[in-house]
């Protein structure tokens, strides 16, 4: 190489194999320069799955091979927020209800909004032993949820409607890891009601018959959105690639597996009708 | 034998304490080993779920003592003493005196003499919820073998028989004596069910060699093995299913809340309220076992 370069410099031929690995050298350092500690930050206030490890193995998988991203989720809200609050910009993988509260708080755009099917949207249900045959016998009740008590409380509100809100006040939750464990502990007596999805209820009911004859359905609530991706802080290069690579996630076997750990399909850009949603 | 005679007085003046007591909340936790992760994360999530005066007595830090367990016990005078493992249990059991007593991560809990001041949380989950998780993970599921030994699992087994009822799939029992029925017992399952459900049977599981037997013959048959705890994977299980530790922590501390409280108990001894899954999802196409993919959301952990 050495007698190359000096043919070059004495005005021989450039020397374009060492040119190319240079350039190559260059661009790939361009790149994990701009990339470093990129990474799409999640939390989400409404399942108490512990998958956290085996979540950021899958999703730094994909992200990784497509531009050395990283995931990076979080296990407590405050730790979430107070960590966000500390960074000038970046990308937030979170529930639609956490976004509503944090962007009283934080500058915060909705980017993309996550799909099963070709469904972006999802319901909570409220359902009750056969006892509970109505909102009244609520009051002082232990209800089994996968969300967190601040999540669960605030939902259960909304879906009471402000007449019957007081009642939210009264109960008592019992948190279990994910929504299908919280209705089964209903069905097994540990608790009068469970708040879910209505995906996994009809799952459950599907499937155990037992628990299907035993329940009553006290309230749904409004339709929801699914989770989002949302932007805080100027979007550089490394958010917009970042955001094609998540909106192309559920594209092949391995994003889509992952995403299914998160309990979505993939993600599509946020419209007119999602945004009134948010915003009602 | 004065040592003896000391033991005896503590005991009997634990005894008179027990029963005078009034409700305050102060509550001790006697913790089997903190050393071990999972009773250090139960005893966490129980502290992190209630208010109050708590104190902790590691069992793991010293050689037992009971003299200094028993005095630790008046010293600290509680209300309410929370057991993590059964030697904790046992020791609270013997000289709590008429303390109230929650337990948590017993592994052997029904062969404890419990009394009407005697709460817990069982280290079983309940067989409906994880035959009803069986069939949301794997949906073409129709049925499954038990194998076990009638002196200990048969009451059991035939609960599972009636759960399996409800959640349309067929639990084939398989009772066996000894190592010799056992496989027997696993050529009727590899030819008739499609899945092994393993219980911590004393007989189907009596050593290395069973677990080594019943893995090596059913991976040959490509039947999956669908264990009670994550530590089956080395041998080869396709899925996990075992209580979730925080869980069971938040549910102690709600049943001991209620305990003082002097609210009115229904279930004495309750069934962990969720669950933890760690699923081989290389297996599950190596076996050709059809996966929700959609139920991935509810595994903890995927191993590759």
């Amino acid at each position: 190489m050495k007698i190359k370069l000096a043919r070059w410099l004495s005005g021989g031929i450039p020397p374009v194999l060492p040119l190319l690995m240079a350039g190559t050298l260059l661009a790939l350092f361009a790149t994990v320069a701009l990339s470093l500690n990129q990474a799409i930050y999640y939390y989400n206030p409404e399942i108490n799955v512990n998958n956290y490890a085996s979540l950021k193995v899958e999703f730094d998988k994909n992200l990784r091979v497509a531009g050395g991203y990283e995931f990076q989720p979080f296990s407590e809200i405050d730790t979430f927020e107070k960590f966000i609050s500390e960074k000038k910009s970046g990308l937030l993988l979170l529930s639609s209800w956490h976004f509503t509260l944090l962007r009283k708080k934080l500058a915060i755009e909705p980017l993309l909004v996550g799909r099963v099917g070709d469904k972006s949207t999802y319901r909570k249900v409220l359902v009750g032993n056969k006892s509970m045959t109505n909102l009244e016998k609520l009051r002082g009740a232990t209800i089994a949820t996968a969300g967190s008590k601040r999540f669960s409380r605030n939902m259960l509100k909304a879906m009471l409607g402000e007449e019957n809100s007081d009642i939210a006040d009264s109960v008592i939750f019992l948190v279990a890891p994910k929504d299908i464990d919280a209705l089964l502990a209903m069905q097994f007596g540990l608790a009068q009601a469970a708040l879910g999805s209505e995906m996994a209820l009809n799952a459950v009911g599907e499937i155990n018959n037992r628990f299907r004859d035993s329940i009553n359905i006290l309230l749904k609530s409004d339709e929801l959105l699914l989770q989002i991706v949302a932007g805080f802080g100027q979007q550089g290069l490394n958010e917009k690639v970042m955001i094609s690579i998540m909106e192309k996630f559920g594209g092949s076997k391995e994003g889509g597996n992952a995403l299914q750990m998160i309990g979505l399909d993939g993600f599509t850009k946020i419209g007119k009708t999602e945004m009134d949603i948010l915003d009602r | 034998m004065k040592k003896a005679m000391g033991l005896l007085l503590i005991v009997f003046s634990l005894s008179l304490y027990g029963g005078t007591q009034s409700s305050h909340g102060k509550i001790l936790i006697l913790n089997s080993d903190k050393s071990v992760e999972k009773y250090a994360l139960v005893e966490k999530a129980f502290r992190a779920d209630i208010d109050g005066e708590i104190s902790t007595l590691d069992l793991g830090l010293k050689f037992i003592d009971y003299g200094k367990v028993a005095e630790e016990i008046l010293v600290e005078d509680p209300d309410l003493i929370f057991c993590i493992g059964s030697k904790a249990y046992l020791l609270a059991h013997k000289f709590g005196g008429k303390r109230n007593i929650v337990f948590a991560l017993a592994l052997n809990w029904r062969r404890f003499e419990l009394t009407d001041r005697t709460y817990g949380i069982s280290h079983e989950l309940n067989r409906l919820s994880e035959l009803t998780m069986y069939r949301y993970l794997f949906p073409g599921l129709s049925s499954v073998g038990v194998v076990y030994g009638p002196k200990f699992s048969e009451e059991a087994v035939e609960r599972m028989v009636e759960d399996g009822k409800a959640v349309g799939v067929k639990v084939v029992r398989l009772p066996i004596t000894g190592h010799e029925e056992l496989v027997t017992a696993l050529t009727i399952v590899a030819g008739r069910t499609d899945a092994l459900v393993l219980i911590p049977d004393p007989v189907a599981l009596a050593d290395k060699k069973s677990a080594i037997t019943i893995f090596e013959k059913l991976d040959k048959a490509r039947i999956p093995v669908f264990a009670y705890d994550r530590l089956f994977f080395k041998y080869g299980a396709l899925l996990s299913i075992s209580p979730d530790i925080p869980t069971v922590g938040r549910q102690a501390a709600r049943l001991a809340k209620n305990v003082l409280s002097g609210k009115k108990i229904d279930m004495k001894i309750e069934y962990p309220a969720g669950s933890r899954i760690s699923l081989d999802v290389n297996k599950t196409t190596e076996y050709g076992v059809e996966l929700n993919s959609m139920a991935l959301s509810s595994v903890n952990e995927i191993i590759r």
